[in-house]
């Protein structure tokens, strides 16, 4: 089924590349790589994609908010407070709605208590302190209670946690909540700040590289974990005489089916999940100027997007994965990346596959060295996940 | 037009309630209303027949019971597994593991366990049941607070109504907080799910979007669910027969209620 396009209007974020959205976009152009010491002691080696410097403590009347991913939610959100408090304007509180991706929520704040509390190996284990509120900080809607509550919102919102797909699977919520007249607009995005749950795990399971990953590339030693908070605003229509940033135009969600961790080997849900982007805006794969990969930089999760990629666009088509610069932004990795896909789509560039080369002779799609200038019409942009979960978005430039 | 959404099917678990037909008769069986301990995981688990053994043995008793209520609603439904779109919702997901990672850490190497973490995720249960059943279409893992079970099924509702599918299981659950954290929010296991679709023959009855609305009246769960993140569900799960409209508070706090409209003889609303 052929749907409706929807303008994204703003967009703004934080990420591994910067504080600010105009400090990510510089070195996303640049390639600067935004790979650093992990915030946290972890019993073995490992870089991150850790936004740079310290994170603003929360303002004091939502400071019972507090954790990582709070701080991480709210300095993201800086660069599009602006526009969310024009479309309450424009379409009034209750006509803004909130959908935003996470996969593990203010967990860091348990952590911290966790460790305090279990690690005294007292007989009696000390009381909880007061100013730890689990309900307020760790729940994966905690982080987006801060955020509704900063703006001052009072549409539907929800929390969409399906791991690494979540923040690409919320513009599709957002497209049923405009196409049924429930919103106006949405604000959707991504936030995971970095924890000790998801860096020890991914170490757990061997996909962990002690350098800069490397997608797509031969010999490649994993992913880096990241960090990120990324808003866009999505609206009913753009203002009178206003180009948007981009359009909405597809989102293809499927399941592999196959493995909780690992990816189907031949990328069979990946296609999938692509072409059925591609169906919703009535394009075929020959229109698609770019693809922002998933790109883990893990040996089986490149293999398969490879071979979904080759499948379904033929070896020629420009494919990055800008998880080289950012690290594995887990639940936020959507929103950032749809974010970027939209920078190549407004700027006619796109971003050098930094560390790619020499590629993995497994890979037959094209992974630029450089930065490539040229005008873009559709990008697209996928997001797979744990459990299978596959979700591709398809995005046209804003100026038809 | 919106097309009309109706209800068609029901799933249910907790500890000494292993499905609709129990909880429905609990005024006839009193031991189903029995208080449940709310502090430690219950022995008991769910059948959750369509995972295998193997597969399982890593899982929490919150993946399984997700499963299991919906393999329920989905069957009572008469949906194939294979085919229907999935909605999770749980306020706390993988609660006892992200809680036993934490301990992992802080012992021996402080690497936790790759079984564990790959089923720490929030679509751990989504992942599980479309492995498990070969389903390849849509699904999702949603939470909101406490209008987690509106959410999902606003988010299930919306799949329906918005032609993305035509058939759809909206589920929520969840397990008993572990220390050090429990106080915050004492909840026994409990699992519901609801089974909708865009067709009326077979339907129970037909099911408005959820709204920010007033409800009409209570209608009353056992104490031992008040105050549950579950508790709209099980209200809609009572409210699934109607004899009258009515409106179905189905969050808590009142701010959600979907209205639940009986059909005549001939499917009709």
């Amino acid at each position: 089924m052929v749907r409706q396009p929807y303008p994204i209007t703003a967009y703004g974020l934080c990420c591994g590349l910067g504080r600010t959205t105009a400090e990510v976009v510089g070195a996303l152009h640049a390639g600067t790589r935004g790979l650093r010491e992990v915030p946290f002691a972890v019993p073995f080696e490992a870089i991150t994609g850790t936004v740079p410097g310290e994170l603003p403590p929360l303002p004091p009347h939502l400071a019972r908010k507090e954790s990582r991913t709070g701080r991480l939610a709210l300095l993201g959100l800086q660069d599009v407070r602006e526009a969310v408090h024009a479309a309450k304007a424009r379409w009034g509180n209750a006509r803004v709605a909130t959908v935003l991706g996470t996969s593990t929520g203010g967990i860091d704040r348990t952590e911290t208590i966790h460790f305090d509390w279990f690690g005294r190996g007292a007989p009696t284990p000390p009381a909880l302190p007061s100013d730890y509120v689990y309900l307020e900080q760790h729940p994966f809607h905690a982080f987006e209670d801060l955020v509704v509550a900063d703006l001052g919102l009072e549409g539907p919102a929800f929390v969409v946690s399906t791991a690494c797909s979540s923040s690409a699977k919320v513009f599709s919520s957002a497209r049923r909540l405009l196409d049924l007249g429930l919103a106006d607009a949405v604000l959707v995005g991504g936030v995971d700040g970095l924890c000790n749950t998801t860096v020890r795990g991914f170490h757990s399971l061997g996909v962990m590289a002690s350098e800069p990953c490397r997608p797509f590339g031969v010999d490649r030693p994993g992913m880096n974990v990241g960090e990120a908070a990324a808003y866009l605003r999505l609206e009913r229509e753009p203002r009178g005489g206003e180009t948007p940033k981009a359009w909405l135009r597809g989102v293809g969600e499927t399941s592999d089916a196959y493995h909780m961790s690992s990816p189907d080997p031949e990328g069979l849900g990946a296609k999938r999940a692509m072409e059925a982007s591609l169906a919703q805006a009535g394009v075929g794969p020959e229109v698609v100027g770019y693809v922002n990969a998933h790109g883990t930089g893990t040996k089986y999760n490149d293999a398969a997007e490879s071979k979904a990629l080759h499948a379904l666009f033929g070896p020629e088509v420009p494919v990055v994965s800008t998880k080289a610069l950012t690290g594995h932004t887990l639940g936020a990795c959507g929103a950032v990346e749809a974010i970027f896909s939209i920078v190549a789509l407004e700027q006619g560039w796109i971003p050098a596959g930094v560390g790619s080369h020499p590629l993995d002779a497994e890979v037959e799609v094209q992974v630029p060295q450089k930065v490539l200038e040229r005008p873009l019409r559709f990008v697209l942009s996928n997001a797979f996940a744990f459990g299978g979960n596959n979700a591709s978005v398809l995005l046209e430039r804003g100026a038809r | 037009m919106t097309p009309s959404i109706y209800l068609h099917g029901r799933g249910l678990w907790s500890p000494g309630i292993p499905d609709v037909a129990t909880y429905l008769a609990r005024g006839e069986d009193p031991s189903a209303a029995d208080p449940a301990d709310s502090t430690t995981p219950p022995a008991e688990r769910p059948a959750c027949e369509v995972v295998h053994p193997r597969m399982k043995r890593a899982t929490s008793l919150l993946t399984q019971t997700s499963i299991e209520v919906m393999t329920q609603a989905a069957r009572d439904a008469g949906f194939a597994l294979d085919q229907c779109a999935t909605v999770f919702g749980s306020e706390h997901g993988e609660i006892q593991i992200a809680v036993e990672q934490m301990q992992m850490m802080q012992e021996g190497s402080g690497i936790v366990s790759p079984a564990r973490f790959k089923n720490s995720v929030h679509n751990t249960a989504a992942g599980l049941f479309s492995i498990s059943v070969v389903n390849r279409g849509f699904t999702t893992a949603i939470a909101a607070g406490e209008h987690t079970f509106a959410m999902s099924l606003l988010e299930a509702w919306m799949l329906l109504a918005d032609g993305d599918v035509e058939q759809v299981v909206v589920s929520i659950a969840e397990e008993p907080l572990p220390e050090p954290i429990h106080d915050f929010a004492p909840h026994v296991a409990l699992g519901v799910a609801i089974a909708l679709g865009t067709k009326s023959e077979g339907a129970l009855a037909k099911i408005g979007a959820p709204e920010r609305r007033r409800v009409d009246g209570t209608i009353e769960i056992p104490s031992r669910f008040s105050g549950h993140p579950g508790e709209g569900a099980l209200r809609l799960v009572e409210a699934a027969r109607p004899t009258t409209s009515r409106v179905v508070d189905v969050a808590l706090s009142s701010a959600w209620s979907v209205r639940v409209e009986p059909l005549d003889a001939a499917g009709r609303s």
